[in-house]
């Protein structure tokens, strides 16, 4: 395979986990924080671009592990453990890291960094690479991630401008932002097929 | 004294410090590995328990799976590691019976393959027939976790295993092509492999020719078909040779067969023309001779081609020159179950006086064709049919004819047909009379039935002159112009 | 005796809670990730249901059991350990016991691992009672979330294919499918409610009219609250008129 077509290869699966399998209005991971912080555009992107760090970084770590520790010793059937546990401890020294070189960027993050540990989407990239090759892994892992953060970004610019405007009395809040992922999830609908 | 109990405070609080300190990390420490460590005992517990049970459910989902694959699979062997190959994984022998002596066809397992971003599928493969003719075989589909499983099954998967051909296999374009692909690579995968483990020996058709039929004959490889010939020992494969580029009036055929003893392998070629009850055996060719103990194939060979027939194949000496009479005379029976589908072969039926006719006059394209709005047609060569075998009265002429059609409709549709006939126009040259047509070939895009339910041209002709269908359609009046063509060439001779 | 009623109206609500007015999907908005993703059809869900039951009571029982040798620093990866021990335990079984089931929820079994209502509870809750309320608590959890994720589902299933299917997995029941928006020649159903978007308005519109009801009792609350103030108030007013009158009155007896 050609350098080229192996790089286009990348890039169209990147393209396809980002947008075309989306992994909060496809897949259906990461939908607690894209539910509950994105009430403001600021924290969504500081959300966003935290969880594409631990995202790649978590792929990156538990890839060989998997397939170069766990499945030579025939102990396939630990992954959840050992990758749960790789995540929060991986979740825990990125916050010490950026606690030490960005304090301000640690301060706005606030709570949302430990609770990326809790994040379906890291688990869910880091388990479904089980299958696939490396190439692969690191294209799901960027991809969704990156997905993630245009999709929280665009749904909290959505949201800031709800909460402004007068929703009906029982659908202010989270019922209206449900109906405008809804709405969102139909738009991404649309793209399948796209790379075909 | 108060001073004395200062001093000693400290002293005792130090020690205490310190065995907190340490000891109380070993503890927490400890704990954790404990935790650790019931959990993983529990866990491998479990492993083993459960491993086993998963081996059975996916051993036993194959085994369903096998029979997908080959309806009276009953048996396989072992299975066979494939290495190196991206796309599969391994592959075992399939037996129709418990004692497995019988073998089917050879069922390929691949891997676990992702499609882009959508899932993986995992596939069982049936290939089944001779290393070198292998015939394809259904697919079972062991995993499938596509998000697009459904479109994925029922645009190709289901029209391949209703009938798994070259053209099942490439239509891939289905709403879900990704898949598709992945699924056409493993199967070519398991066709390439499935000839790579027999012999690598590649027929050279055109040098056939040649040797058999020698310089400037009839014979082109261009206007050639191949098929695979199944039910005999030797015989594989079959060339079918025709006139022209329609593919349409067969002059002769050529059948290639194999031999494998331990002394050696003799592979020929040798070709077959002419009629059930009139066989014209043609020379024969040895495309392959390993034997290595002296034989006398080389004599018997130049002996046969002398004089090809019968009575030269049965001067056999040894093994091997009874093996190429045996490989010729099966050639004969399968021929014979096959006649040519020569146009003359449909003369008498055309005709039904007629007992002789004419070597074929093959017009030149310029003379023979006339160009149309909507497309062409083109006589491509004329018979002349005798009463008698002596060739002195004709009674008809029989020209084959082809209109091509290649035009817009009025609401924009492109139609496109190709259609091969045989006319036979008799009587006055100032006068003739259209006989009976026979249709050759037909490829149309034209979707449209005519009343009587049967596909457009097909039912113009048959029932020419009486019938022609309410749908007149542009097919229809090429072919027509086409009879027309024939007809005034008549009346030109 | 008294004891004992106080309790078990105690286990009671710890049971009862979590199904309605606690419910952990609907109310405390937790554990969304699978309520959406596994609720196309009914069977999944309630497979579903089940095996976060399961996980859930056995990791609050386990936490609640060593939550006195459990030390404070190591708190939160122990708990991890525990619940992805017993997330592991449930895939393994329903690997080799249950193929459809775990084929058809897929990675969401893997996921019950960060799925925020089973760490929720075992901090919340586990690490600080004993055993048979913790198991009570799970089971009122589990039983909650089993019935929010199958009443997305049933929406789902009915409105997205028109039917309703068993024994697809589990393969113990016979195969029924229930026509109740589709059946011969007639199809009603709208095939946009078993795609993605579809979980999310369903979502939406439950939590609409959930707001209604918790609206309705905010209000009346609060309403409740300013009646409790304006009550004391009077009250107060109402003492110390009294107390005016009584120092008045015997003002005016000392004056005499």
């Amino acid at each position: 395979m050609s350098a080229t077509n192996v790089v286009t290869a990348f890039i169209l699966a990147v393209f396809s986990y980002m947008l075309i399998n989306n992994v909060v209005l496809t897949r259906f991971y990461g939908i607690c924080p894209y539910l509950g912080v994105s009430t403001k555009v600021k924290s969504s992107v500081g959300m966003g671009v935290a969880v594409v760090f631990v995202i790649c970084l978590a792929a990156l770590v538990c890839y060989p592990i998997y397939h170069f520790v766990l499945i030579p010793a025939g102990l396939g059937f630990l992954d959840t453990i050992v990758y749960i546990l790789v995540i929060a401890s991986l979740v825990q020294l990125v916050g010490l890291f950026i606690k030490k070189y960005s304090p301000s960027l640690y301060k706005s993050l606030g709570i949302y960094l430990p609770l990326i540990t809790t994040n379906c989407a890291v688990l869910g990239v880091v388990q479904e690479n089980n299958a696939l090759d490396f190439g692969m892994s690191m294209a799901n892992a960027l991809g969704t991630s990156l997905g993630f953060l245009v999709m929280i970004v665009l749904f909290s610019t959505i949201r800031e401008r709800l909460n402004a405007y007068d929703a009906p009395k029982n659908w202010k809040g989270l019922p209206i932002a449900l109906i405008t992922a809804a709405i969102m999830a139909m738009a991404i609908m649309g793209l399948t097929g796209m790379i075909a | 004294m108060s001073e004395e109990l200062k001093n000693e405070l400290p002293n005792e609080e130090t020690p205490k410090e310190e065995k907190n300190g340490a000891l109380r990390w070993l503890k927490i420490g400890g704990i954790l590995a404990a935790i650790a460590g019931c959990s993983a005992l529990a866990l491998t517990a479990l492993n083993l328990l459960t491993a086993p049970v998963i081996e059975a459910n996916n051993a036993a989902k194959e085994a369903g799976g096998y029979k997908e694959v080959f309806a009276d699979c009953v048996a396989v062997s072992e299975e066979v590691a494939i290495e190196g190959n991206a796309n599969l994984s391994s592959y075992l022998v399939a037996y129709s019976d418990s004692g497995k002596t019988q073998q089917i066809g050879f069922i390929y397992k691949s891997n676990l393959i992702p499609v882009q971003s959508y899932g993986n599928i995992q596939a069982l493969v049936g290939i089944s027939g001779s290393a070198d003719a292998p015939i394809l075989g259904k697919v079972y589909l062991v995993a499938n976790t596509l998000s697009y499983k459904a479109q994925f099954e029922d645009g190709y998967v289901t029209p391949y295993n209703a009938n798994p051909t070259e053209e099942t296999l490439a239509a891939t374009k289905c709403g879900a092509t990704y898949g598709a692909e992945a699924l056409k690579a493993i199967i070519n995968s398991a066709r390439d492999h499935f000839s790579s483990i027999g012999d690598d020996f590649q027929e050279n058709l055109e040098q056939d020719i040649l040797d058999i039929f020698g310089e400037g004959s009839a014979y082109h490889v261009a206007y050639s078909e191949t098929s695979n010939v199944s039910g005999t020992t030797y015989v594989k494969k079959a060339y079918r040779f025709f006139e022209d580029e329609t593919i349409t009036g067969e002059i002769g055929r050529l059948y290639s067969a194999k031999y494998k003893s331990e002394g050696g392998d003799l592979y020929l070629t040798v070709g077959l023309s002419g009629t059930s009850e009139e066989v014209q055996y043609q020379k024969l060719s040895i495309t392959k001779n390993t034997v290595t103990e002296s034989n006398d194939v080389e004599a018997y060979v130049a002996a046969y081609n002398a004089a090809p027939g019968e009575t030269s194949l049965a001067s056999t000496s040894d093994d091997y020159t009874k093996a190429i009479q045996a490989m010729v005379q099966e050639a004969v029976v399968t021929f014979k179950a096959d006649p040519l589908l020569s146009c003359s072969s449909y003369f008498e039926n055309m005709v039904s006086s007629a007992s002789s006719y004419s070597e074929p006059t093959v017009l030149a394209e310029e003379k023979g064709k006339e160009t149309l709005d909507t497309g062409y047609d083109y006589v491509m060569r004329y018979w002349s049919l005798y009463s008698d075998a002596e060739k002195t009265n004709e009674i008809a002429k029989v020209y084959k004819v082809r209109a091509v059609l290649d035009t817009v409709n009025s609401r924009g549709v492109p139609l496109t047909s190709d259609t091969t006939f045989l006319v036979t126009v008799s009587g006055e040259k100032t006068d003739p009379i259209v006989g009976k047509l026979k249709l050759l070939k037909n490829e149309t895009n034209n979707p449209y039935k005519s009343s009587d339910g049967k596909p457009i041209i097909e039912g113009y002709v048959d029932s020419y002159p009486e019938g022609s269908s309410a749908n007149a359609t542009y097919s229809m009046n090429v072919v027509k112009s086409g009879i027309d063509h024939a007809v005034s060439l008549y009346g030109a001779m | 005796m008294a004891t004992n009623t106080i309790a078990r109206s105690q286990h009671k609500e710890n049971f009862l809670n979590p199904i309605w007015k606690a419910n952990p999907l609907f109310i405390l908005l937790l554990g969304t990730c699978p309520a959406l993703g596994v609720t196309t059809t009914v069977e999944n869900a309630i497979g579903m249901g089940i095996l976060f039951t399961f996980v859930l009571v056995g990791s609050s029982v386990l936490v609640s059991l060593l939550r006195k040798i459990i030390p404070e620093e190591i708190e939160t990866p122990a708990f991890i350990l525990i619940i992805a021990t017993f997330v592991t335990i449930v895939k393994m079984l329903s690997e080799a016991f249950l193929p459809e089931l775990y084929s058809g929820l897929g990675v969401f079994i893997s996921l019950l691992v960060v799925n925020c209502i089973v760490l929720g509870r075992a901090e919340a809750f586990a690490k600080k009672n004993g055993v048979l309320d913790s198991l009570l608590d799970a089971l009122g959890n589990g039983v909650g979330y089993l019935l929010a994720i199958t009443s997305i589902a049933l929406i789902r299933e009915i409105l997205g294919t028109g039917t309703i299917t068993f024994g697809a997995v589990f393969t113990f029941l016979p195969k029924i499918v229930l026509p109740i928006l589709k059946f011969d020649g007639v199809d009603l159903s709208i095939p946009l409610f078993a795609k993605p978007a579809g979980a999310f308005i369903v979502f939406g519109v439950i939590e609409a009219i959930i707001g209604v009801f918790t609206l309705r009792k905010a209000e009346k609350e609060a309403a409740a609250k300013r009646e409790a103030i304006l009550a004391a108030q009077k009250a107060k007013a109402a003492a110390l008129a009294a107390e005016k009158a009584k120092t008045a009155e015997a003002a005016g007896k000392e004056d005499k």
